[in-house]
């Protein structure tokens, strides 16, 4: 956790640094969305590869799989109002901005 | 999008299942956690030319930091009605929906607390849910349902399940996304003994 805030904490200093040179933006946000591809399929190869999560899906994967949507479900849920009412405050804030 | 996302963990699913050597696979483990570093550099540093960031932080309504207390206690709803449905327990439920995601940790304590079925299930759950995340991400995203959509990630949102929020949510909701995981990741080896504890009562 340490690690990855300090990777953070490196790229927010690299960037305020960069913050000038705004052509490398584009690049960034490139090497993100390929990252991130990279990223989702080394998951899967952890879940497939990995004996004791395929084993276990077999036998428990359907309580797990209702526990995954459910719990989902619930954090969404309630921070919906929240959510929503976060959203309205920002459009009213919008709207006040723009006759100015 | 979706489908691509689809096709690529689907892609890995299968790989690491059928083709790969448990080397190649140690590999993926420890590569991932260099990329997941190196992408955690890149969001920053995006984060940094968006500018002022201090100042947005400052500006966001105070109510923003009490997101992770609703999807924590959302979490822990769900999992204790589901826990009623599935007869396992309400608070055996509880206490897999107060795992957020976080499969090793919440697998291990449930392990220790309440038997190996129940670490079981929850390591598993909290795995299902990062791969849930991120398959709905995109698609909350598009409902426009605003920063609820984060929470669905748990405690991950601060590192494996950030890129894919940063990438859909832009940099506001990166902010809200690290302080989320921040927060679900502090709350879980507190909560889960915790709610673990009430089983027997």
């Amino acid at each position: 956790m340490i690690n990855l805030l300090l990777a953070l904490s490196l790229g927010l200093l690299a960037g305020y640094l960069a913050r000038k040179v705004t052509s490398i933006r584009k690049y960034i946000q490139v090497g993100i969305s390929l990252g991130l591809f990279f990223l989702i399929f080394a998951m899967g190869i952890q879940v497939g590869g990995s004996q004791e999560v395929m084993s276990a899906l077999g036998s428990i994967g359907l309580q797990a799989a209702c526990f995954a949507i459910f719990t989902v479900t619930g954090s969404v849920l309630l921070s919906l109002p929240l959510s929503l009412w976060l959203k309205r405050k920002e459009a009213r804030a919008k709207e006040t901005v723009k006759p100015s | 999008m979706i489908l691509l996302i689809i096709l690529v963990l689907a892609g890995g699913i299968l790989f690491g299942y059928f083709l790969l050597p448990p080397t190649f696979v140690a590999l993926a483990v420890t590569s991932s956690h260099w990329i997941l570093y190196l992408m955690l550099f890149l969001i920053g540093a995006d984060m940094a030319f968006t500018g002022d960031i201090w100042g947005r932080l400052k500006k966001m309504p105070k109510l923003v930091f009490c997101l992770p207390v609703f999807s924590i206690a959302g979490s822990i709803l769900g999992g204790a009605l589901i826990g009623l449905i599935l007869n396992l327990g309400f608070w055996q439920g509880a206490a897999i929906g107060g795992g957020m995601g976080w499969y090793s940790i919440s697998g291990a304590i449930l392990t220790e607390s309440l038997g190996a079925q129940y670490g079981a299930i929850a390591f598993l759950t909290n795995i299902i849910r990062e791969l849930l995340t991120f398959l709905l991400i995109p698609l909350l995203f598009e409902l426009d349902i605003g920063i609820a959509a984060i929470t669905i990630g748990g405690a991950t949102t601060m590192d494996t399940t950030l890129p894919i929020i940063s990438r859909y949510g832009g940099s506001n909701v990166t902010m809200i996304s690290i302080l989320h995981g921040v927060v679900c990741s502090a709350a879980v080896p507190i909560l889960l003994p915790l709610l673990a504890s009430f089983v027997v009562l």
